[in-house]
């Protein structure tokens, strides 16, 4: 059984594992101010909150 | 910017740990562990999640990207270097209680001969404790049938959702609900006088459960109900056709479960009586002292004394192992899984389904769970969190893409003799506020705004611990808060006195009133007043007094000088 989908987006239907979910980011299906919360928080965090935002910097610095 | 490299080294500094150590503990290379502090690479998930364990925060903590990061003093190594087995070395607490004997030789032996006594004295009054009382337990406050879920709030008040075709949700009028039973097409409620109401098809029996009195536990199977009384007799009415109710002769029962067409009753040794039809029936001959037992069509789940749950399934879902859960607290099933809740608020289930296990690992604060067939529900105390089948509306879906509101905030109280007022802090986009406090069934307020909400005191005992309840209610994109919980002591204000100015009272009253109240005559000092102090009437009339104006409790009032002057009465000529 896949317990690695520890991810919910919100407005996005199902779980989404780690890999998934820097994959959206990457790929700018997940903006800064989408909200996501793991199994193991309390509280959605926007990602621009959240040190994930690293991706999005990381994309935007290689485009520039 | 990127908080997270200066957040790592100032978690790392202040426990002293080297980078090396970080690496081994994440199981990369030390080279890409200082990556991750100079900022040129990004930690996953699954190693957010070791240092949280092992800098004791919540993985929210790393995860949000700002400096603010817990630091708690605790244990430190001496050295940089630090092998992993310093943590496994660190003291059990058997270590600790050794060491302790070891110290404190005399006052340890003292201890030891107490606690002995304690535990003879416990196994002695075991023996002779009956009659059995009535117990408050969280997972009795949730049930569920084939289509409706019924839980109890925290105002002892029974609440349901889904489908009524029977009434069954219908007037769920209690006078402190204890425990609530759901079978199929009907309920039944135990209430905290030990008596049992029910609603829907079991109508036909109402009459035979009104005269159950002094119960201390009910269980309902799908046709029928089982009650115990505290002396421990069975009551048992409903369908009998599978010989469910077949069970009430045995004798010195404290529990009962009904599974499916059966009934299962637990004696005050942990005995097990069985009768009726249910899956895996044969198998409890091996039990004693179970804590729980859940069924389905295929499944039975037996909850033993240590928290480890036992599964018999039908063939075909053998697939159903629970041996890895732990301290679990309450279990139920559906006819393809088996679910457990651990006593952290943590919910395991086991299923051929990975999208249902994600969505359940994401609840957490649950206190009780239950089953359909084919659906789960765990509740918090305040919401009810479902996965599975909901064509009747039992649970609502969007609970969890919904932002729950923060509690509210400095929330303080004060007693007078006649309230006990409550104040608080309240929070953005709360679309009100249900404040309530545990006095008899419970009594609660709806507020549109943050203010002072007044409870009377009328039903508190002095010394009696009560606790003040507050959930922030949400609407639209949030959901209610988690409840906020304050317990007092309820110390019942000392009475006071008022006197008033200008008192129009005769000196003989007057004095009569201080002596009656306890004041001590020789504190009592009159004065007559002047010449010009001269009474209309024809009794001397208190003028003045230090205690005009002001107000005394009692022992202010025995404990203190009273003056007063009266007026004098002017002699016949």
């Amino acid at each position: 059984m896949n317990k690695n989908k520890i991810w919910k987006i919100k407005g996005f239907e199902g779980m989404f594992s780690d890999e998934d979910l820097i994959a959206l980011i990457k790929e700018g299906q997940i903006r800064s101010d989408f909200l996501l919360k793991s199994k193991d928080m309390k509280k959605w965090i926007a990602l621009k909150e959240s040190i994930y935002q690293y991706y999005v910097e990381d994309e935007r610095d290689e485009t520039l | 910017m990127n908080h997270l490299p200066g957040k790592l080294m100032k978690l790392r500094k202040h426990y002293n740990y080297s980078q090396s150590y970080l690496a081994e503990v994440l199981d990369v290379d030390t080279l890409e562990y200082m990556n991750y502090e100079n900022g040129s690479k990004m930690i996953s998930y699954a190693q957010m999640k070791k240092l949280a364990s092992l800098y004791h925060v919540n993985v929210e903590e790393i995860f949000r990207n700002d400096e603010e990061v817990t630091l708690y003093e605790m244990e430190k190594a001496n050295t940089d270097e630090i092998n992993i087995e310093y943590f496994i070395a660190r003291k059990t607490i058997f270590d600790t209680v050794k060491d302790f004997y070891l110290d404190h030789k005399i006052a340890s032996t003292i201890i030891m001969v107490l606690l002995l006594t304690i535990v003879v004295l416990s196994i002695v009054l075991k023996n002779t404790a009956k009659p059995y009382t009535l117990i408050r337990d969280n997972i009795n406050r949730l049930s569920v049938s084939e289509s409706t879920v019924v839980y109890i709030d925290d105002y002892s008040a029974v609440n349901g959702s889904g489908s009524n075709t029977n009434g069954e949700l219908s007037n769920l009028t209690s006078s402190g609900a204890i425990k609530v039973q759901e079978g199929e097409g009907f309920t039944i409620i135990l209430n905290e006088d030990g008596t049992v109401s029910s609603a829907g098809l079991i109508s036909k029996y109402a009459k035979e459960l009104q005269d159950w009195h002094n119960i201390v536990d009910i269980a309902a199977g799908r046709a029928h109900v089982l009650g115990v009384d505290s002396n421990g007799r069975v009551h048992c009415t409903g369908d009998n056709s599978s010989g469910a109710c077949d069970i009430e002769d045995v004798k010195g029962i404290k529990k009962v479960y009904a599974p499916s067409n059966g009934s299962i009753a637990m004696d005050e040794d942990g005995m097990l009586y069985y009768s009726g039809s249910f899956i895996g029936s044969g198998s409890l001959k091996n039990y004693q002292n179970i804590k729980d037992v859940a069924s389905s069509d295929n499944i039975l789940a037996i909850l033993c004394q240590d928290g480890t749950v036992d599964v018999f399934a039908k063939s075909g879902n053998n697939y159903l192992q629970a041996e890895s859960w732990k301290e679990i607290v309450d279990v139920c099933c559906g006819d393809s899984f088996v679910a457990g809740l651990d006593q952290y608020g943590k919910v395991h289930i086991e299923i051929d389904n990975d999208e249902i296990i994600s969505e359940v690992e994401m609840w957490s604060n649950i206190i009780a769970i239950d089953a359909g067939s084919d659906y789960l529900i765990g509740f918090d105390g305040v919401r009810i969190y479902g996965v599975g089948n909901n064509s009747y509306n039992q649970f609502s879906k969007e609970d969890l893409d919904k932002q729950r509101l923060e509690m509210v905030s400095e929330v303080e109280y004060h007693i007078d003799e006649e309230y006990v007022s409550v104040q608080f802090k309240g929070v953005s986009n709360a679309s009100g506020y249900l404040v309530s406090i545990d006095v008899g069934i419970g009594i609660s307020r709806r507020l549109e705004k943050e203010e002072v909400v007044k409870f009377e005191t009328d039903n508190m005992t002095d010394g009696k611990n009560y606790t003040i309840t507050i959930v922030s209610i949400g609407e639209g994109d949030y959901t209610d808060s988690d409840p906020f919980k304050l317990t007092f002591t309820y110390e019942k204000p000392e009475e006071t006195y008022s006197f008033a100015q200008g008192r129009n009272m005769s000196e003989e009253v007057f004095r009569s009133y201080l002596l009656g109240l306890g004041v001590p005559e020789d504190h009592i000092h009159a004065t007559m007043g002047g010449e010009d102090d001269i009474c209309a009437g024809d009794s001397a009339t208190v003028s003045w007094s230090n205690l005009e104006g002001k107000t005394f409790t009692k022992s202010e009032l025995l404990n203190m000088e009273i003056e007063y002057t009266y007026c004098r009465i002017m002699e016949n000529e």
